[in-house]
């Protein structure tokens, strides 16, 4: 395919009138986080707009998600404990989900199979990039991981009829979903998500790592976090949180992205305990179930 | 819905100690053991440790550890201690997706290799079998995964206990409902016949898929009675073992697996630290480890 039907195609999906846009909080909160100058002042009265995105952030740090031993009671004091980046991910987080979550309840595939998977790869990439010593991709991992297959959101609105064979190819003929997509759309899941998040301006190593996702070697500026989702993903099926993949097994430590995370890894001389880290993924699997439940506001 | 996750708070630990020394006792029990308790399953740790710190008259949790790390009688109390954390009850089909991976890719691959190769034999081991339920499920699953073509391959499922009183038990192949409750009715209708008192007995051609020998993982000699297998298993046997014991079963295993072969251990057990020779392999659910050809 040349790069003119490349963007034939990307126009044709960034034309769409109803693709969803970022609210307005979380955009302004991402330009607000970008900008050195801003302080945390500035953040709070911005979140004051919005009491409801306000009253989840401290639902959010008060819950297992963080752990934290003492009360949070009020956002200046979350602020303060926080942090602007971890605040900014959490409205992120919680804006994503907010966004699409009833939309997707109407389109033709399990839904909340869908965002369990994306909460579970984003929690499972936050603590992996933890464990790795990359404290710097630990926040940009989760947001990644919420949205990485959000492309497979917009094919199936957008090209329903198209999405029902793609499922079947998956399913039936056991084609990956990325072949699966490229032979029926021209482009797959991961180059759309990535478009939809240059729409919404995130940043290019958060754009990147989405594109790259599937190929994590392939990406120039993003391979760690790009290879931190990839892993994720893995780990996700092997909880049997798999969405719309085969899962035949796999020996990580032969991936790619495993080399590239092993390589890049900050903790020298670690030897990752794979199996210690596998069972201790149902908790952050609870978590991820956590933060989607307060996100809706389905928590009691 | 899920809420109150938090660990701490579904508890009722008195103070922060005793929640520590719990994580302490399940670190304790993962290095030596390799059995792990995650988060969400410390309450279930610490229900299986009540009945020992009781009948130890100890107070509380963090009393239980420094016995068990520096108390001169504590040093036989990893037995009693590892005893108390594992059920050994047994029962068909149990571990869903172990079996599941056993079933599915791990027999395609081997099905695959081997008929590639003309040799169409398969070899399993059951080790620490008890009274046969997992042998059994083993063949049941095989037969249904070969279906037609089982006429075609030679199969020899072993299952191997130390116990003699639970390998006779294990030949005669009779069963009641408790041992049979993650089977389904169909499973039980097709290959059990009922023996009275609500007891079913598996059929005599599966009966005669399994055979059943005395194996002690501790002694040379008895470790040398067994031939090389395509898949081993071994759940929640190791964790009996001291570490020295458990790195040259795990070796043996390593020896007399085939290349390509499979290796599995107890859902929450890990060979971390003891072994780096096996691939791992992540399945839905599972962690199997891999003898690469």
């Amino acid at each position: 395919m040349t790069e003119n039907e490349i963007q034939k195609i990307e126009n044709s999906f960034g034309q769409i009138e109803t693709l969803p846009t970022l609210p307005t909080l979380a955009a302004d909160l991402i330009m607000l986080a970008e900008n050195p100058q801003s302080s945390l002042g500035d953040i709070a009265l911005l979140l004051q707009r919005d009491p409801a995105m306000a009253s989840k952030i401290l639902k959010i740090a008060n819950s297992a998600f963080y752990g934290y031993s003492k009360q949070v009671n009020n956002l200046p004091s979350a602020l303060l404990i926080l942090g602007l980046r971890e605040v900014k991910n959490i409205v992120l987080g919680v804006s994503i989900i907010n966004l699409f979550y009833s939309s997707s309840a109407k389109l033709s595939f399990d839904h909340k199979k869908f965002w369990m998977h994306s909460a579970g790869c984003a929690q499972i990439a936050r603590a992996l990039a933890f464990k790795m010593g990359f404290f710097e991709q630990e926040l940009e991992a989760f947001t990644v991981g919420l949205i990485h297959d959000i492309g497979k959101i917009a094919i199936s609105q957008f090209q329903k009829d198209k999405f029902k064979t793609i499922i079947q190819l998956i399913q039936n003929d056991n084609y990956t979903s990325c072949d699966a997509e490229t032979s029926l759309l021209g482009v797959n899941h991961a180059q759309i998500g990535s478009w939809l998040a240059e729409k919404w301006l995130f940043p290019r190593s958060l754009t990147e790592a989405i594109e790259y996702h599937h190929q994590p070697y392939e990406s120039v500026n993003s391979q760690k976090l790009a290879s931190l989702i990839h892993i994720a993903d893995i780990f996700c099926k092997a909880k049997d949180l798999s969405f719309l993949e085969k899962f035949d097994g796999e020996d990580i430590t032969d991936n790619q992205g495993w080399k590239i995370i092993q390589e890049t890894s900050l903790r020298k001389n670690f030897h990752f305990d794979i199996e210690r880290f596998t069972f201790g993924l149902d908790e952050e699997i609870i978590k991820a179930q956590q933060f989607i439940n307060i996100s809706r506001g389905t928590d009691i | 819905m899920i809420t109150n996750l938090s660990w701490s708070k579904q508890t009722s630990f008195e103070n922060n100690h005793e929640c520590n020394s719990l994580i302490k006792i399940r670190d304790f029990v993962y290095n030596q053991s390799g059995l792990y308790f995650s988060e969400t399953k410390l309450d279930s740790l610490q229900k299986k440790l009540s009945p020992r710190i009781e009948a130890l008259n100890l107070n509380s949790i963090e009393e239980y550890y420094y016995y068990l790390l520096y108390d001169p009688s504590g040093k036989n109390e990893t037995k009693f201690l590892f005893d108390s954390l594992t059920n050994n009850e047994t029962s068909f089909f149990r571990d869903a997706p172990q079996l599941k991976a056993f079933q599915g890719q791990v027999l395609s691959d081997l099905i695959d290799a081997k008929g590639e190769k003309g040799h169409k034999s398969l070899r399993i081991l059951s080790c620490g079998c008890s009274t046969g339920e997992e042998p059994y499920s083993l063949a049941i699953l095989i037969l249904e995964r070969l279906g037609k073509h089982l006429h075609e391959w030679h199969i020899e499922i072993k299952g191997a206990d130390i116990s003699h009183s639970v390998l006779s038990t294990a030949r005669k192949g009779i069963y009641n409902q408790y041992s049979l409750r993650n089977t389904s009715e169909r499973i039980i209708n097709q290959y059990f016949t009922p023996a009275g008192n609500d007891n079913f007995q598996i059929k005599d051609y599966i009966r005669n898929m399994v055979h059943f020998s005395y194996l002690n993982l501790r002694d040379e000699a008895s470790m040398r009675t067994i031939y090389p297998a395509d898949v081993i298993f071994c759940r929640n046997v190791l964790i009996y073992f001291n570490e020295t014991s458990k790195k040259s079963v795990i070796a043996k295993f390593y020896e007399i697996i085939n290349p390509g072969g499979y290796f599995f251990v107890g859902p929450s057990e890990s060979l971390f630290g003891l072994s780096r020779s096996f691939k791992l392999i992540l399945f839905p659910g599972a962690l199997v480890y891999k003898k690469e050809v």
